[in-house]
């Protein structure tokens, strides 16, 4: 079992918003998250991806989802980064058919606006106890 | 999709640890309300040089946060406006009322479902 408080996984938000950036942070830092990046645009992520692996993907859907789902296609054929990856993506739509897009894409959960402290605080625990899992926690520990 | 993880992989997330991430939640609605009347601004600024486009981009951030932040009304009044904006031809009157009406939300601090006062907001956009 992963302690968020102990955690020295990296997690990269994407998001045009910088409110909504600085959110997710906050939360991210509250729990104990000590390394957090943020990303304005797909583009500028997949940079920052090449520099730092991150352990979990946080991306907002809700803005130009075709962009934003087509950076975890190209990101889970290994395009760039760690196809492995975990994803979480928000989105203000519940949409049966933004789901199944995004699933199809590769986004491993999602999170649908208005966003609660707890639901980002649980998805993305569980998202980075199967990454930790997978060796990412020890990847950033030798780092 | 939410069924991916298994359960035994569960984070242990300790009460000390939500009561912090509550906590900053906390602090930052203290923020967000700086952070939305800026918004609302520019989006007025938007309408008033017609620049559509941009409005639609700022007024769906809002929407996106609001009830987040505990202003539920700002977020259904939005997603109107979104959807007048993807109108063909949106009628600017029809903008400016939902608009203003997100920022009567916000100057009477009308959060949750705003009482009576937002009952009567939404009642008046019928």
């Amino acid at each position: 079992m992963l302690r968020l408080d102990d955690t020295k996984a990296r997690v990269l938000v994407i998001d045009a918003s910088a409110h909504m950036r600085r959110l997710v942070i906050t939360l991210m830092t509250a729990v104990g998250v000590r390394f957090c990046e943020e990303a304005r645009t797909t583009i500028q992520a997949a940079t920052m991806i090449l520099k730092n692996l991150p352990d979990l993907i946080v991306i907002d859907l809700s803005g130009d989802a075709t962009e934003a789902l087509l950076f975890v296609h190209r990101l889970r054929r290994g395009e760039f980064g760690d196809r492995h990856t975990p994803v979480l993506g928000i989105s203000s739509s519940g949409h049966h058919a933004m789901l199944e897009l995004a699933w199809e894409s590769g986004v491993d959960e999602m999170i649908g606006k208005p966003i609660s402290a707890i639901e980002v605080i649980q998805r993305a625990g569980a998202l980075l106890a199967e990454s930790a899992r997978r060796g990412g926690a020890a990847r950033s520990a030798a780092e | 999709m939410t069924d991916s993880v298994d359960k035994d992989d569960s984070v242990d997330l300790s009460p000390d640890a939500l009561a912090r991430a509550e906590a900053a939640l906390a602090r930052l609605s203290d923020d967000y309300l700086r952070w939305v009347e800026a918004d609302l601004a520019a989006a007025q600024a938007c309408l008033d040089s017609g620049d559509l486009s941009r409005l639609y981009t700022i007024v769906h951030d809002i929407k996106g946060q609001a009830a987040t932040f505990g202003y539920p009304l700002v977020t259904a009044i939005g997603t109107r406006l979104c959807q007048m904006l993807h109108a063909p031809s949106p009628p600017q009157s029809g903008i400016f009322r939902l608009l203003h009406s997100m920022q009567t939300v916000i100057s009477h601090r009308l959060t949750d479902d705003g009482g009576a006062q937002g009952r009567e907001l939404l009642k008046r956009l019928d």
